[in-house]
């Protein structure tokens, strides 16, 4: 929308008021960052004992309410954090969940930038593991374990699936005792960090073990009982038997051996707690236990927990990397490991023939068939085909495996927070829009017998396409991720999370960014569009018109829209800023005189620093209705007077003879009258003469 | 058939009825037709002139025409009141005065004819010149008010 009548902007819009300072960071000092109303958080009183993986802890205080001991962790700003959980735990006491009472963007110093802090509520009694050796903190008695540590997690749990949610952070070392007795035992932050993140391996299933890191995604209930039952193991025996082990050598025991004995390992277990960690740790999403069957362990229930046996097994054995497999489920685990070699092995003879004649069941031989010419069919390039051949056959082989791509391997769920984690790190998301329009995506939904989702991608790719602003990836990213910060590089230190904050935002920012920059770009239209109620379409559709006077029109509406509705009453800066680029909004008269004179005006509405009334100034409808009827009129009159000279001007000849002819009759007329007037005096002279 | 035959009795009826009253007026007036035929003999030349050239407008005979009647009155009316005969309307137009009279107030019709339309003409274009000059002022103040796109006009095309 840049314009030359942008560049052309009046001198006095140039020089603005400072913009407002943030409310809450004017209260703020040195010792501590003011977090909501009345919470101060202290910088300089650091509690290292609390920290989490991606976030430190400090001391914090209510002053409002100084029995509540809190303290708070500190959010990395340049990592994908939980705000569906900050939502909707805030306030809320759940037993067995560490009660998150506030969260705020504020400014901390030590980075020197916005970001989000979280206050809990202080474990009294500490983690519950520090070190890698330690006491079982179990009670022996059966009734003293369920009651103290088994319910309180399967409450946590139940509360999260009721809302939605997963924890999947749930690991030996994010336990705490709440209370100073430790009588109390919870859950602790799973919010600084994206979905199992930080999750050592034995806590998470094969399939999110052969993830990356960031695309393990929210997962389900499965996923946080697995996690529970792997971490109940070591706080059990006092240590984690397969510590030893590298990431690779326990996958391979677990995908061997089942991760319930590859956990295990030669640990002694109570006796009465086996079944519970058999359900809970069986590789079969169906046949693990979800949280009925725990009601029903907890209520003395003793149904033996035996893992069904694979029925689909080769009679002969398929080499892949000098290794013998006899399962297509842990032949798909080896294919994802190693991806570079594994299309080779897909594509080979032997590959086909081992399908054909190792199983009775020549289901899964067909499938492979037909994913060959799907692929064919599909993609004219044969790198496109082989990514989509092992994407494609790992999940036919095995559901639980996650998509896997010559770059990144993840769950089909993770790809919104991918592209989140994308933009944070500033990657190039091309490699995520590719994944989407090349239908792995909705095929890995598919296998995975999630067809809703699978339907969704159809919407997300139309979206994708539309390039219109408020529109395309950035829409996606705001989408898929709610609360996440708008990721405008005009923006993107202030942390915006809330509609409400977003022109405080560009208030702070207007002193400091180039004014030729349009304060809307693609991320701020994209977050205004997914964050608002109200969407705004036909101001979208104003923006993205290709006439810059209803571009800048649209702009303006905007952005008085969101000051009435989300204030501040005063911006100055960014009053300046729009100034700068609503100059092709006078375009809306066609009267210079009338345009000249806004353009003269115009200053003294910015330094008023409302846009509100900055709007009605420049789109008076009356005025611009008669405005438009009078140059309507105009235009007609211009029209006549240009058909009257080019009569009078065009066409001599016809002219000349008109002229001619009129001189004839003329003299004619003159040439009769004379002998009239010679009749008249005769007659008079003879009446006369008598 | 019978329409053409009606048409052609009709012709018939006017001829004869025109023949009727034309015949004693003329033999009644025949010092009058007489003399006029001599005094607008420049008139008739005039209109056999234009007649045979196909001139467009046939205005000059009638200027001339007006001009010589108005020549000729004077001393029609003086042949009326002495010597309205034959003769006396021949001896009234031999005499050097009338012929001067006359054919001069024809030759007056004619430099009439010749001038009053070029007159005319001049006038017009003078006229036209100065209004385009007026047109294209008002055209400048608009374009100044508006802006080149009060030039753009299209003409809305009636529904058919």
């Amino acid at each position: 929308m840049e314009t030359s009548e942008t560049a052309q902007a009046p001198k006095a819009i140039e020089k603005s008021p400072e913009p407002v300072e943030k409310e809450q960071d004017r209260h703020s000092s040195d010792k501590f960052v003011l977090v909501g109303k009345s919470i101060r958080v202290f910088p300089g009183m650091r509690l290292p004992l609390l920290d989490m993986p991606e976030a430190k802890a400090y001391q914090a205080e209510d002053i409002e309410n100084d029995g509540t001991h809190l303290y708070a962790l500190v959010c990395n700003p340049d990592l994908y954090i939980r705000m569906s959980h900050i939502r909707q735990r805030i306030g809320t006491k759940t037993k067995g969940l560490l009660p998150l009472l506030a969260a705020g963007v504020a400014f901390w110093r030590p980075l020197k930038r916005r970001t989000m802090i979280l206050i809990y509520q202080l474990p009294m009694g500490g983690r519950v593991v520090t070190s890698d050796k330690f006491n079982s903190p179990f009670p022996r008695e059966e009734s003293e374990l369920i009651a103290g540590w088994i319910k309180p997690i399967v409450n946590a749990l139940n509360y999260l699936a009721v809302s939605n949610l997963t924890h999947r952070a749930i690991r030996p070392d994010n336990f705490y005792y709440l209370d100073s007795e430790k009588t109390q035992v919870v859950l602790g932050d799973c919010i600084t960090a994206p979905p199992a993140f930080n999750q050592p391996a034995q806590c998470e299933t094969i399939g999110s073990m052969l993830c990356h890191p960031e695309g393990r995604g929210n997962g389900t209930l499965a996923d946080d009982l697995y996690a529970f039952g792997a971490s109940l193991i070591t706080l059990a025996l006092g240590y984690t038997p397969t510590q030893d082990l590298t990431d690779d050598e326990l996958l391979a025991l677990k995908v061997k051996k089942g991760s319930y004995s590859a956990l295990v390992g030669t640990g002694r277990l109570p006796l009465f707690l086996i079944d519970l960690l058999r359900g809970l740790l069986f590789d079969e999403l169906d046949q693990r236990w979800n949280l009925m069957s725990i009601e029903e362990w907890i209520g003395g229930r003793r149904s033996p927990s035996i893992q069904k046996k694979n029925n689909f097994v080769s009679q002969r054995p398929f080499m892949f990397k000098d290794e013998e497999y006899y399962t297509c489920r842990a032949l798909a685990v080896a294919f994802v490991q190693n991806r570079e070699i594994a299309i080779d092995a897909i594509r080979s003879e032997k590959f086909l023939t081992w399908l054909a004649h190792g199983f009775e069941d020549k289901s899964m031989y067909d499938a492979v068939q037909k994913s060959f010419e799907q692929a064919a069919v599909s993609f004219p390039v044969r790198e496109r085909q082989n990514e989509f051949l092992l994407a494609h056959i790992c999940l036919l082989f095995n559901p639980a495996v996650p998509l896997c791509l010559k770059d990144f391997v993840f769950m089909p769920d993770a790809w919104g927070m991918l592209l989140a984690i994308f933009f944070l790190q500033n990657k190039d998301p091309k490699p995520l829009t590719r994944i989407m329009f090349s239908g792995i995506l909705a095929d890995g939904y598919l296998l995975k017998n999630d067809f809703i989702a699978s339907q969704k991608i159809k919407t997300w790719q139309m979206t994708l396409k539309r390039l219109a602003v408020g529109y395309g990836i950035e829409r996606l990213l705001y989408e898929l991720n709610p609360g996440f910060p708008c990721q405008s590089p005009l923006i993107r230190k202030e942390y915006v999370t809330e509609m409400s904050g977003l022109l405080e935002a560009l208030e702070a920012v207007s002193n400091n960014v180039d004014v030729k920059d349009n304060p809307l770009d693609r991320h701020v239209a994209a977050f205004i569009t997914v964050n608002c109620p109200d969407k705004f379409n036909d101001q979208m559709s104003d923006i993205n018109s290709s006439r810059d006077n209803l571009a800048a029109q649209g702009l303006l509406s905007l952005f008085s829209a969101l000051q009435k509705r989300f204030g501040p009453d005063k911006l100055f800066g960014l009053c300046a800023w729009i100034g700068r680029h609503i100059l092709p909004m006078l375009q809306n008269y066609h009267n210079l005189e009338k345009r000249e004179q806004l353009e003269k005006d115009l200053p003294k509405y910015i330094h008023k620093g409302s846009l509100i009334e900055m709007y009605r100034f420049l789109d008076n409808r009356d005025e611009r209705l008669a405005d438009a009827q009078s140059f309507e009129q105009a235009r007609r009159d211009y029209y006549q007077i240009s058909q009257e000279i080019e009569s009078l001007s065009g066409d001599r000849e016809k002219r000349t003879e008109e002229a001619l002819k009129a001189g004839y009759e003329l003299a004619t007329i003159f040439s009769f009258s004379l002998s009239f007037l010679m009749i008249i005096f005769l007659l008079i002279s003879r009446y006369l003469k008598g | 058939m019978a329409d053409t035959g009606k048409k052609g009795k009709n012709k018939l009826h006017g001829a004869i009825s025109t023949m009727i009253v034309l015949f004693p007026m003329v033999y009644f007036l025949r010092s009058t037709v007489v003399f006029l035929m001599l005094t607008m003999m420049p008139t008739l030349a005039s209109l056999f002139i234009e007649t045979k050239n196909g001139s467009r407008y046939k205005y000059k005979w009638l200027c001339i025409g007006g001009l010589n009647f108005a020549g000729a009155l004077p001393f029609m009316f003086k042949m009326w009141f002495t010597d309205n005969t034959i003769w006396g309307a021949i001896a009234m137009f031999f005499s050097i005065k009338t012929i001067l009279v006359t054919f001069g107030a024809a030759a007056l019709g004619l430099l009439f004819a010749r001038t009053i339309p070029m007159f005319v003409l001049t006038f017009i274009e003078t006229k036209d010149q100065r209004r385009v000059l007026a047109l294209k002022e008002i055209q400048k103040k608009m374009v100044e008010k508006w802006g080149e796109e009060v030039t753009v006009f299209q003409a809305k095309k009636p529904l058919r």
